[in-house]
Order: C-alpha cells, then sequence, then structure tokens
C-alpha cells in the first residue's frame, strides 16, 4: 500500500555508556560497569488491573504533526487547532476528560479550511493519496479511492462503508457545485480533519476470550496509541501496514516497532513536550519578575532558561542514553550567551550558539533542581519562595501533594527588616502546630535551594545575612544545598517512580490508578536493572500486554450483541 | 469620553438573521430588524413581549478589604466606600449586598466562591494518587443556565471575555473560567480583544461565498459520523460527543447566519502587554467592554461571562507604584506582584496593597457599567435590559473567608430588578445562592422557566428555589 518500508532494524543503545558515564551517588556504585543487555519485554503483572479508555482528543502537536504527516509541511503549518488546557499537570489528562464547545469546533472548522487549501497545494501529494486519474468532476470511482486512501491515514484505520459512503457524499457535492473534481478533494479533507475519528484518538478495543471484562487495542488502535505517545505524531503509512499484517499484536512486534519510532527526532520533540509539562516550563516567558530587581529577565532569557533544561535532557536521555537520575546530579550543562554571562557567571560559548559548560563548583547546583529554569518558575515576582519551591520538589519529584492552606487566621510573617533571611521570615510557619504540620514537609526542601535568587543566579548572602541551605527532612534525612537534595533525590526510588508516575500520565491521558501502579513498579524495578534508560522505559511500557489492555466501556457488549443481531439474515 | 462617541454613532441595533438550509443550500430567512419590531413607546415589542435581556457575570480574583469595602449604612441613600466609590455613576443602577454567605464552603480557598456563586453546584475535587490538585464544576454556571434558555438564537450562544491574562490554569477548570456548560465543558475566556473581534464580527460567511454550502455538506458528514461513533462509546463519552454534536448543529447554523445591520466597530489594537512585562489591563479592559456592549447591542449575543481578575490569580497592578507607609517602616514596591500572593501576606502595608488594587478593580467595573448604562436599547438604555452580578471568589483574600464576599447586582433586567435598594445587608447570612437565582430569574422571557439551581452534596449545599427578594421584583 505504501511506497516507503517501514524500517525494521533493531537499533539498539550505544554501548557502555549508561553505566560508566553516570555521576557517582551516595550510595551507588560507582566506576565502570558492564551495560545491562537490552531486556526482553516483560509480562504484565497478575495484579495489572487495566482502565477505560477514554477518548482523547489530539493535542496541537499530534494535531499539526497528523496534518503534516498526511499531506505536507505546509499544510501541518497551515494548522490552527485550538489551544491545549491542562488537568492534573497534563494537557493529556484534560484531553481525556474536557468536552468540545462551539469555540472550538469553530476553531477547528477554520483550520480544516486552511489545512485543506494548503493541502491542495502539494499536487504530487494529492495525486499519490488519489491512486487514480479523474476522468470528469462526477468520477465516484477516482474520488471512492481518495477517501477511503485518506480516510485510512485521518482516522488511523481503515473506514466503513457507512463512513466512505459520506465522505464520498461530501465530495461529490462539492465537485459537482464546482465543476471541479478537485474541489470535491479539498472538502472530502475538510469533512474528515472535523471528524471526531480523527480529532480524537478513539480506543474500543476487541474482546478478549479469557477476560470478558477486559479488552485488547486492535492493532490499529496500538499503532495510534504507540505512535502519539511516542513521537506526538500519527502512524504513518507503514505503520498502519504494520498493524493491518498484524505485527503489532506480539510484544516483540511491539518492541521493534518503538525502537524505529524512537528512533525519529520527533520522539525527541515529544520528550521535550513531555518534560516541559512535567517541570512546569511552558509559558516561562510570561512569568512576572519585578524589572527593577531583576533588570535582566525577560522573554528572550525565559526560552534560554527552559531551552538549557531540554538540552541538558536531551543529552541524558538521546545523545547518551544514560541514567536517567543524571537529571538531579549532573554537573554540567548547557548555556548560549545570556545564560552564560547572566546566571553563571562564566564565558559565553565559542560562537553564537550553545555550548556544553561544567557548572561552577562553587555555586553547588546539581542538575535541573538547581537549573534557573525550575528555580524561576517556583519564586515570586521578587523574592523567593520556600513554600512553592518545596511543593514543586514534593509533588513532581516524590508525588507527594500537600492539603489546602487552612481557612481563617494566618500567622503574621516578621518583615525583611528584622528578619533579614527566607529561613528566619518562614520560622513561624515550621513553630505554629497548625502551620508546621504541612510546612514542615514542604518548606526545609525550599530552603535549601535558597541560595539561587528568584532568577536562579547564585547568593551566598541575603541582605548581609549568610544563607544557612541545610535541611533534616521526613523523607530524604539530613543533607545541605542543592548537591545535597539532588543525591538524595537520586538515592530514593520515590523519585524514578515518581518520573514513571508522570510519564504514564502524559502517555496515557489518565492519572495512573492503584490497579495500574504495580506495572509501573514492576517496569521501574526493570529500568534500574537497565540502568536507569529512560529509553529503555519507554520500548519495555509499549512492549508490555499491559499497553494494549484497557477495561471494557459499558455500552460495548451492547453494541456488538446488536451488531451481530443485524448480520443475521 | 470618545470611547463612547464612538458607540452613539451607531445606527440602531438590528437582530442577526439567520438563513435556513434546505438540502445544504443557504435561504435566507430574514429576521425584522429590531427597531421595526418595537411598540410605539420602544419599551416592548410590538406584539407585547419585552426587549430582550442580558445577563452578565463578572468576576475580579482575590476578594476585598471589608473594612474599606462594606457600607457603613443600608438603604439607598447609603454613601459610598473608598473602595466603591468608582462605581458613584451608576450608584443609582446598582445594588450593593453585604452578609451573604456561601454555603459551597470549606474545602479550598477560591474554588469554593466561584462554583458557590456562579454555579451553585458544589465542585468536584480531582486529587488523586498524588497527582496535582484540581477540580471542576459541579454542574452548569448560571450564565450557561441562562444561554441555554436565552442563547439559542443569538449568533453566538455566550461570550466569554477576560482581561488579566494571569489567571490561574493549573487547578482546573473551576479556577480557569467562570463558564461551564456542565463539569466536562469549561468555556474558556477570550483575553485577546483582536481575537474577540475576530470571532464576534469577522466570522461571518461572505454572501457571495460559494463553499458556504460545501461547509455546511461536510458538517453534515461528520454529524453522521459523531453519531454513529456514539453507538460504541462509553456512556460517559457520549456526553461529550451529545456536547460535539451541538456545537457542530451551532456552528453550521453560524455558517448560514447574515450579519446584523449593525455598523461595526474597529478592530481593537492593544498590545497583549507593555514594554516591562505588565499587562495593560484598563487598556484591555476598555477595548472588551466595548465589545461586549457591541455584541449585546447588535443582539450577537445576550449572555457574557466577564473575567476582570482571576481567582486565585496572579494579576500585576502595575499602576499601583510603592507608598511610604511609615507605621511600617518600609517602602515595597509590589507594582509588578503576583496579586494572590501578596493578598496573602498578613501585613499593613500589603493588605493596604490589596485595598487599593480593589479600587482599580471597581474602576474597570465601572467603565464596563457605565458604558451599558450610556448605550441606547429600546427606549431605555442596554444597563436598563440587563442584569450584572458582579463578584469575587472570597471576601478577604488572606483568609479566603466565606461571608459578605464582594456582591453587587448591576441593571434593571427590563423592570425585574429593584433598582432603589442601595446598600442591602442581609440580617442572617442569607444564601449567595439565592442572589444567583434571583439574576437567572430577572432575565429569562418567563421567571418561571428556572425555578431552581445547584445542588447539595454532603455539607456543601448550595441549593436553592428561593430568589432573593431583596433585589428581585418578580
Amino acid at each position: 500500500m505504501s511506497s516507503r518500508r517501514y524500517s525494521r532494524i533493531d537499533l539498539r543503545r550505544p554501548a557502555a555508556v549508561a553505566a560508566t558515564a553516570f555521576a557517582c551517588l551516595a550510595g551507588a556504585a560507582c566506576g565502570t560497569t558492564e551495560t545491562p543487555p537490552e531486556l526482553p519485554p516483560s509480562a504484565a503483572p497478575a495484579t495489572f488491573a487495566p482502565t477505560q479508555a477514554p477518548l482523547r482528543r489530539l493535542r496541537v502537536a499530534q494535531y499539526q504533526n497528523a496534518v503534516a504527516t498526511m499531506f505536507s509541511v505546509e499544510a501541518g503549518l497551515a494548522a490552527a487547532p485550538p489551544a491545549d488546557p491542562e488537568l492534573n499537570g497534563y494537557t493529556s489528562i484534560a484531553a481525556a476528560q474536557l468536552a468540545l464547545n462551539d469555540d472550538l469546533v469553530q476553531d477547528y472548522q477554520r483550520s480544516a479550511v486552511a489545512v485543506a487549501a494548503a493541502a491542495m497545494g502539494d499536487h504530487a501529494r494529492i495525486a499519490e493519496l488519489l491512486d487514480c486519474n479523474p476522468s470528469g468532476a462526477n468520477d465516484a470511482a477516482c474520488m471512492t479511492s481518495f477517501v477511503q486512501r485518506t480516510g485510512r491515514l485521518a482516522f488511523r484505520r481503515p473506514l466503513t462503508e457507512n463512513e466512505v459512503d459520506d465522505y464520498l457524499d461530501v465530495g461529490l457535492f462539492a465537485a459537482r457545485e464546482a465543476s471541479d473534481f478537485y474541489a470535491g478533494v479539498e472538502f472530502v479533507i475538510v469533512a474528515l480533519l472535523q471528524s471526531p475519528n480523527f480529532l480524537f484518538m478513539v480506543e474500543v478495543g476487541e474482546p478478549m476470550a479469557d477476560a470478558p471484562t477486559r479488552r485488547r487495542l486492535t492493532s490499529y488502535e496500538t499503532a495510534a496509541r504507540m505512535a502519539f505517545f511516542l513521537t506526538d505524531g500519527p502512524p504513518d503509512e507503514a505503520l498502519l501496514d504494520a498493524a493491518e499484517a498484524g505485527e503489532l499484536d506480539t510484544p516483540e512486534g511491539r518492541r521493534e516497532a518503538a525502537l524505529t519510532l524512537l528512533d525519529r527526532p520527533d520522539a525527541r520533540r515529544a520528550m521535550r513536550t513531555f518534560f516541559t509539562e512535567y517541570l512546569v516550563l511552558d509559558d516561562l516567558e510570561l512569568e512576572p519578575k519585578d524589572p527593577n530587581l531583576f533588570p535582566a529577565w525577560s522573554p528572550a532569557l525565559a526560552r534560554s532558561m527552559r531551552e538549557e533544561t531540554l538540552r541538558l535532557l536531551d543529552d541524558i536521555i538521546w545523545t547518551r542514553d544514560a541514567d536517567i537520575r543524571e537529571m538531579y546530579t549532573a554537573n554540567y550543562t548547557f548555556v548560549d550567551a545570556p545564560l552564560a554571562e547572566t546566571i553563571y557567571g562564566v564565558p559565553a560559548p565559542n560562537g553564537d550558539g550553545w555550548g556544553r559548560i561544567e557548572v561552577p563548583e562553587d555555586q553547588g547546583r546539581s542538575g535541573i533542581i538547581a537549573h534557573p529554569s525550575v528555580l524561576t518558575r517556583q519564586a515570586n515576582p521578587e523574592s523567593t519562595s520556600a513554600t512553592h519551591r518545596g511543593l514543586f520538589i514534593l509533588e513532581r519529584f516524590l508525588c507527594r501533594t500537600m492539603p489546602p492552606p487552612p481557612q481563617g487566621e494566618v500567622p503574621e510573617l516578621p518583615p525583611s527588616s528584622t528578619a533579614p533571611t527566607l529561613r528566619e521570615r518562614v520560622a513561624v510557619h515550621l513553630e505554629e502546630p497548625a502551620c508546621a504540620g504541612c510546612h514542615a514537609i514542604s518548606d526545609p526542601l525550599g530552603l535549601s535551594l535558597e541560595n539561587y535568587d528568584p532568577i536562579g543566579v547564585y547568593r551566598d548572602e541575603e541582605q548581609g545575612s549568610v544563607i544557612d541551605a541545610s535541611a533534616d527532612h521526613i523523607i530524604t534525612g539530613e543533607f545541605v544545598g542543592a548537591q545535597g537534595l539532588g543525591t538524595a533525590l537520586a538515592g530514593l526510588t520515590d523519585s524514578t517512580l515518581c518520573l514513571v508516575r508522570n510519564l504514564y500520565r502524559h502517555g496515557t491521558g489518565h492519572v495512573e490508578t492503584e490497579g495500574e501502579l504495580p506495572l509501573l513498579e514492576m517496569l521501574r524495578d526493570r529500568m534500574a536493572e537497565d540502568g536507569y534508560s529512560l529509553r529503555g522505559f519507554l520500548v519495555s511500557l509499549v512492549s508490555n500486554d499491559a499497553f494494549v489492555t484497557i477495561e471494557a466501556n459499558d455500552n460495548i457488549a451492547d453494541y456488538e450483541a446488536t451488531l451481530a443481531e443485524e448480520v443475521k439474515p | 469620553m470618545s470611547r463612547r462617541k464612538l458607540l452613539s454613532e451607531l445606527t440602531l441595533p438590528r437582530r442577526t438573521l439567520l438563513r435556513g438550509a434546505v438540502g445544504g443550500a443557504a435561504v435566507a430567512v430574514a429576521l425584522p430588524p429590531l427597531e421595526a419590531m418595537l411598540n410605539q413607546n420602544g419599551d416592548a415589542l410590538a406584539n407585547g413581549d419585552p426587549l430582550p435581556r442580558r445577563f452578565m457575570t463578572w468576576v475580579f480574583g482575590t476578594g476585598c478589604r471589608l473594612e474599606h469595602w462594606t457600607p457603613a449604612t443600608t438603604g439607598s441613600n447609603y454613601e459610598l466606600t473608598s473602595e466603591l466609590a468608582p462605581l458613584a455613576p451608576v450608584k443609582g443602577d446598582m445594588t450593593v449586598l453585604t452578609n451573604f454567605r456561601n454555603y459551597v464552603a470549606g474545602r479550598r480557598g477560591h474554588h469554593d466562591g466561584v462554583a458557590g456563586i456562579f454555579s451553585c453546584h458544589p465542585f468536584i475535587q480531582l486529587d488523586p494518587m498524588g497527582a496535582p490538585y484540581a477540580s471542576k464544576f459541579g454542574g452548569p454556571s448560571i450564565d450557561q443556565v441562562v444561554a441555554d434558555i436565552i442563547g439559542e438564537d443569538t449568533y453566538v450562544r455566550s461570550l466569554q471575555v477576560g482581561v488579566s491574562k494571569r489567571h490561574l490554569q493549573n487547578q482546573g477548570p473551576t479556577l480557569a473560567t467562570i463558564s461551564h456548560r456542565g463539569p466536562d465543558q469549561p468555556l474558556y475566556a477570550e483575553r485577546d480583544p483582536g481575537a474577540l473581534y475576530d470571532r464576534l464580527f469577522m466570522s461571518f460567511t461572505p454572501s457571495d461565498d460559494p463553499t458556504a454550502a460545501r461547509r455546511v455538506k461536510a458538517l453534515d458528514a461528520v454529524i453522521q459520523d459523531a453519531q454513529r461513533l456514539k453507538r460504541r462509546i462509553s456512556t460517559n463519552d457520549r456526553n461529550r460527543v451529545d456536547a460535539h454534536l451541538e456545537s457542530l448543529f451551532q456552528v453550521q447554523k453560524q455558517l448560514l447566519a447574515i450579519p446584523p445591520d449593525c455598523e461595526f466597530p474597529m478592530k481593537p489594537d492593544v498590545e497583549p502587554y507593555m514594554p516591562d512585562g505588565a499587562e495593560p489591563l484598563a487598556e484591555i479592559n476598555a477595548a472588551m467592554a466595548q465589545l461586549v456592549v457591541m455584541a449585546f447591542s447588535c443582539d450577537l449575543t445576550r449572555v457574557c461571562s466577564y473575567m476582570f481578575t482571576g481567582p486565585s490569580g496572579g494579576a500585576q497592578f502595575y499602576m499601583l507604584p510603592p507608598e511610604e507607609f511609615p507605621e511600617h517602616n518600609t517602602n515595597k514596591d509590589y507594582s509588578h506582584a503576583d496579586h494572590h500572593n501578596v493578598s496573602h501576606i498578613n501585613l499593613p502595608y500589603e493588605q493596604d496593597f490589596i485595598h487599593r488594587s480593589t479600587i482599580v478593580s471597581m474602576e474597570n467595573l465601572s467603565y464596563l457599567l457605565d458604558l451599558m448604562k450610556n448605550t441606547d436599547d429600546g427606549a431605555g438604555s442596554l444597563l436598563d435590559n440587563s442584569c450584572v452580578l458582579a463578584a469575587s471568589d472570597v471576601a478577604e483574600g488572606w483568609a479566603h473567608s466565606e461571608v459578605s464576599m464582594p456582591l453587587i447586582v448591576a441593571g434593571g433586567a427590563g423592570g425585574r430588578l429593584k433598582r432603589d435598594v442601595g446598600h442591602y445587608r442581609s440580617p442572617d447570612e442569607e444564601p449567595v445562592h439565592n442572589v444567583s437565582l434571583a439574576c437567572v430569574k430577572s432575565v429569562l422571557p418567563d421567571v418561571d422557566d428556572v425555578t431552581e439551581l445547584g445542588s447539595n452534596v454532603g455539607n456543601y449545599n448550595g441549593f436553592t428555589n428561593t430568589p432573593c427578594t431583596a433585589i428581585f421584583e418578580g
């Protein structure tokens, strides 16, 4: 069906990088170790309980990539889908829960019209999708061919007869009105791109013989789930062909397909999207900072900060396929001239681009937890915040949330004239019993990062008083500063489990349930055996049978019974 | 004011004309223009029906300073306090309501307030498994209850607009917007005046556009497709696809609409941010207010929600430079601070800043209400035919208090709202939900179209079937 063959080359991780490049961690073995072999796919844990798979709206990037894959880069650029709202930390969770409304449907309509017009500009691609030469405006056979071919890409599965008829109707109506076959083609595109079957991932599954309340994703649904998760893009024709051939129905087949998908630049971009949401770095450029106190703050500097963090993660995950826990401990980073000069106080990299630097030792930084991006986001416009920074670490790296602040009386904090350091100002939060229940858990973590001001510049003192960055915390124990915190986080099983849980939320569009935790715990342990390779984790997640198992929805049994009834003579 | 002059130059508003679709082809079905439908006095339609009424919910974030908000005396001769002073031009067109209680309260500051006042349903908490906290409205917001009844025949069923973009977006739909068609259908506000302009005034299909019928036909196929999809998905997803279908029908109808015979304004040109990063709140508010008034006036819509600043939002009040505060021996500059953060600092200077920011919020509300008052609508003004419910999510931000949150009802709702009440102070902490119900009833064709609002879950009881009689004429 496709001229492009789907590559099935097994691209293994670069050898001997995972363990050797990893900085020594407290409690972890140091020195050179053998790179673990690629792990074979694992079975789902016996206690795993799947969840239903609600309709998931394509996120902006997924929509744009879908259009670009179907038609052309220009068509992708013409796409203007409405923005993604967020829920429980992820746009993909909102995509699985929220419904459309008038404004959004109008936006999708305009986007579909614009994409179709752009798509018609690529005559070669349209000819490829047609696979026939229209004999005239009313060539129904040729229009049918276009509907089937393009519809399969749009819906990520072959169209049913009814569906073909409906979209064929649109094409023939438009072609007749305009006396132009290609006007029909254009409005078939306009229609397909507004269908819920295009705008949403539809995952209904097929029956599993041994588990009546469970279903297994169809081969096509599997292809779409894998491709959208790993690349933020649709399955291309080659992957759909692989699905049609049943190649994705086995863990081994999915593993091979995943390795191929992960080798595409789209996979890196998709992981950047995840980390941007995970670390709450979207719209960092809109973060308000007091211009009198922080004249260096600008949207451009904010973009550089986010790029720094994403480059370090790129380096750990893709370039080196290293231990993902280096995100807490790395003593190197990537800077451009503004970051080098404004934040780190080091010479700008050669040329006008980005360069790798060793972080100055006396700044005590440690991975992304002491990156200016994160420190800036979790601070106030005019001051740092022990609570914001502490809650962020608890929530994002340890998956712990705090109850809301109490309503009613709140204690008065001393002014900075009598309490020069933040530790002194918030001391009352740690002493008052009504406050300490929560603040004693959040604030010590945040206070350990007090050596970094509201835009992440290193400082020894606040208002002439030396900053004390030591902490004694119920989860991490005693430590000092960012390096102590980074080492503590890297040593905790909870931190990698929390990362995996967040990746799962982003990838599946729901907060993991109790029934899914056994799967994530098992996959985390396997990741530990595999040198903490995040790439390896992605492969083992999608190859596991749990990835393609869902709970039956409440209407599917009736629907299938009705279908069976309709088929009877 | 020059801005107002622009509006007064308008021709009389006329109603949106809707074309009907016959077999995918457009057929003009002209509704008579509004003035042709009026009786001789211009105070009702010729057939005796009242003029269309308009409904607006309006919110500013994070409350006030009650000592500077609450008038000392009640009745129509009350004296405006410092925080209410900006509303002087519309003092005779509004009622200040104090000592009302939000009974959807006690779970989460800010969430309680907007859900209680603007929907009367306890919100739904989504905080599973250590994920970031989020909540959804528990039922439709009151503007959508109204839109379901009076929004069906207008070009846009309801408008959602906002001014400050620094509003909290990461605690779920409850704080992100005050308009919700249901728990899973938040309607997000447009905060770019230019984009709102395009949506309202530039989205009509040109009458010579040959593709209109094709786009309608394309939507026919999509509607078929969505209806087939519904058969095999979960009940919850069926509800989502029903919402999708409802909007597909609406967009199809919009494709066939003819622009009203109403002189459209110029496209506003307001920078979203000032060079130092702050938002030009007053300028954006003025542009938004003009567009909303124009949309009401041209009868493009009859329902609007308006978020000046968001609940728990981080708006910057750049117009409030540091002031000497001798008692506290400090000179802090909060002109670029996060409004909600400052509200939680229980120190005199910070709370004075909140006081002064409340005055700014009321100046911006006053601009909008005054514009409505100075816009002709039939024999009276737009404000005469509207109900505006203005409130905040808490009474005092630092305490998240839920009694006596700022509450103002403006307009006459075509005679349904009392205009001479002035300041009404509830003797016994009446439910704020009764005010919500009174406002909803005031704008309906028949006050009995809605007899109750809200619901109760556990201890959180927003249910009401007793409209606040202090303001509601009936």
